[in-house]
């Protein structure tokens, strides 16, 4: 195991203890507060995910790297099940809190649908088997999801400005309402959660790559061809 | 020879399917006017050689480079310039055969009424000028695929087997009427058929170039 | 040749085949009379409710268009035509023509569901001119988006069943929009705020899709 690997386990470790007994209860949510820990952090996760995939993705466009499009469609993998993940917490938080899984709460909405894009994006690339073709469709698709996704996220929620999550560091105030050593658990959390992100993201690339230097292709020498001028007069 | 000097330069070109080469690297010049022929069995690379040569293909590595009269040409100027016909390409089965090739017409804005008339005469079907592909014989077809190719007379015109389809007399037509052609065009012309092309012709075979 | 020049050639091409086969406007057509009549019915009286109406006018009008424009290119690559159009035009006269043929079937479906909903739910329509703009600019939202996601369903096999998977969530946004612009409309209030999302919306999708275009139709 490397030094960073094992940093990281000490790191998320120590978040997850400090989350449990260090940080303090929020006065309305009670022990339910230590959701916000793995529940925010995931819903991050999944957004720097799908940035991730559709930075990728234009870069393949653009420069027709094959590594880009590896590392485009692992960040959407890994984008589900951290999107997965957040769903399925807040889904617990929401049953807990207000008594019914789903509320449409705007939030509650956007994860689904970020949910939905990625199963998407997913789905059309398992339906394309030329490896070119595929990169450069889901590509396309990964940015047009990106286009979309701030009206999604930032414009939709001006219709419906009430919502149920409660908004101690994103809110309309533009003020931080958590308490110091929650907010401390909070990133450390996120930056956790983050880094064990791009780590997975990292070996699912290698793994890639090693997969295709197992195939080397064979070489082929090439060809110059020239016409005899008699033979066109 | 008359005609305007059209050329296609390949350079170090890899036709790619996936992880496999199906052609190349291949380094030719084709230099018009004039008529090529490039042979090889299926399988051998012609249909994808002549996609790239088209411009609808991306050559895996290398490049394809278009020169009329000594310039390069860039693509939206290669679709008023040259004519493609190949088997897997149809015309819209709900428009007329007048009406595809008018539709071409306005599209390559390198032909009028009275081109799409006379592209449709050399081909032989001006009486079926009405009619929907779909109700044409195979070999009726191809020769409306051939008028759609050589509308407008183009600088260059690339036909794939052209002869599938087409009886021993239509394939004679077809060659006295490409040959002809060639006198003014750049002509790309693959077959698989070994005996087709003339002696003196100029050739690429594709089937007698080993990669291994 | 202007691209101007190349989208009418295009345009009138989709229409003169729409009109003759009638592929995409006789099945959306058709499924729209079955969804407005299934849900309005499920519905009952409630679906003259602003709320209910303009969530039922927009899942039929998502649903008829996905069933008539997500085959857009398929048609093309199935018909073996797609080599054809990419040898003798440009991405953009193709983009644009199919862009304004998509939009004059949805608008002749859109009339269609309209007078079946006067009909079947017959709600009372506060701000007509609301009503009209959102209509317009929701159709609009759906006609860029739409003929995209089926360029890029018709490079992959067995696009029947991913249409409504990949449009649906890229669209969610406009379809949102429209329905509460829909609702506000029909309670009387003009929908400023749903209408700027729309406008906002369909060109951020066009100018994306103008660009990324290009990748999809090389091969």
């Amino acid at each position: 195991m490397k030094w960073w690997q094992g940093g990281l386990f000490v790191w998320m470790t120590a978040t997850i203890v400090a989350g449990f007994l260090y940080a303090p209860l929020a006065r309305k949510l009670y022990e339910y507060t230590r959701i916000i820990y793995f529940h925010i952090p995931a819903a991050w996760v999944s957004m720097v995910a799908f940035v991730v995939a559709g930075v990728e993705g234009a870069r393949y466009l653009w420069k027709r790297n094959p590594v880009n499009d590896v590392r485009s469609a692992a960040a959407a993998r890994l984008g589900l099940v951290f999107c997965a993940l957040a769903t399925v917490t807040g889904m617990l938080f929401a049953k807990a809190m207000w008594g019914e899984y789903w509320n449409w709460d705007p939030r509650q909405v956007t994860i689904f649908f970020l949910l939905l894009i990625y199963a998407a994006y997913l789905t059309l690339r398992a339906a394309i088997d030329d490896p070119e073709r595929r990169a450069r469709v889901a590509a396309v698709y990964a940015i047009l999801a990106m286009v979309t996704a701030p009206f999604l996220m930032f414009v939709l929620p001006r219709l419906s400005p009430f919502t149920l999550h409660p908004e101690p560091i994103v809110n309309g105030a533009g003020k931080l309402e958590m308490h110091p050593r929650m907010f401390g658990v909070f990133l450390s959390s996120t930056g956790a959660f983050t880094a064990l992100f791009f780590w997975i993201l990292s070996v699912e690339v290698r793994t890639a790559r090693a997969r295709q230097a197992s195939r080397p292709a064979a070489p082929r020498e090439e060809r110059e061809i020239s016409f005899d001028r008699a033979a066109r007069a | 020879m008359g005609g305007s000097r059209f050329e296609i330069r390949l350079e170090s070109v890899v036709g790619r399917y996936g992880e496999r080469d199906v052609v190349g690297p291949l380094t030719v010049r084709f230099e018009g006017p004039g008529l090529y022929w490039i042979l090889g069995p299926n399988g051998s690379g012609k249909s994808t050689l002549l996609r790239m040569i088209a411009g609808l293909k991306r050559p895996g590595s290398g490049r394809v480079r278009w020169l009329c009269q000594g310039r390069e040409v860039a693509a939206a100027r290669l679709r008023a310039l040259s004519g493609l016909a190949a088997p897997e390409i149809q015309l819209y089965r709900d428009l007329t055969v007048r009406e595809n090739l008018e539709f071409l017409a306005r599209l390559r804005a390198n032909g009028t009424k009275e081109g799409v008339r006379e592209a449709l005469a050399s081909a032989g079907i001006e009486h079926l000028a009405k009619e929907r592909p779909m109700s044409l014989s195979s070999g009726q077809r191809q020769r409306a695929r051939l008028a759609a190719a050589w509308l407008g007379h183009p600088e260059l015109l690339l036909l794939d087997e052209p002869s599938s389809n087409l009886d021993a007399e239509a394939r004679d037509w077809l060659y006295d009427e490409v040959r002809q052609r060639a006198l003014g065009s750049l002509c790309l012309v693959t077959t698989n058929q070994r005996g087709e092309p003339a002696d003196g012709e100029p050739r690429l075979d594709l089937g007698a170039l080993s990669y291994a | 040749m202007s691209i101007w020049a190349g989208a009418t050639a295009v345009w009138g091409k989709e229409l003169r085949g729409e009109w003759r086969a009638r592929y995409s406007l006789g099945s959306s057509i058709l499924f729209a009379a079955v969804t407005l009549a299934v849900l309005s019915f499920a519905a009952g009286p409630q679906a003259r409710r602003p709320e209910t109406a303009a969530v039922l006018l927009w899942t039929v009008l998502l649903f008829s268009a996905t069933a008539s424009l997500s085959n857009a290119f398929a048609r093309e690559v199935e018909g073996g035509t797609w080599d054809l159009l990419r040898h003798a035009a440009g991405p953009g006269e193709v983009l644009l023509g199919k862009w304004l043929a998509g939009l004059c079937v949805l608008g002749l479906v859109e009339v269609f569901i309209l007078a079946g909903g006067a009909l079947l739910v017959a709600p009372s329509v506060g701000h007509p001119a609301g009503l009209a703009a959102i209509l317009a600019a929701g159709t609009m939202a759906l006609a860029i988006g739409l003929p995209l996601v089926a360029a890029l369903l018709a490079q992959a096999r067995s696009h029947g069943g991913l249409a409504a998977a990949l449009a649906f969530p890229v669209l969610v946004p406009a379809v949102f929009a429209a329905v509460s612009g829909t609702r506000r409309a029909l309670e009387g209030t003009w929908p400023g705020d749903e209408l700027r999302i729309l406008i906002g919306f369909a060109a951020a999708l066009a100018l994306a899709g103008w660009r990324l275009f290009d990748f999809v139709w090389e091969d």
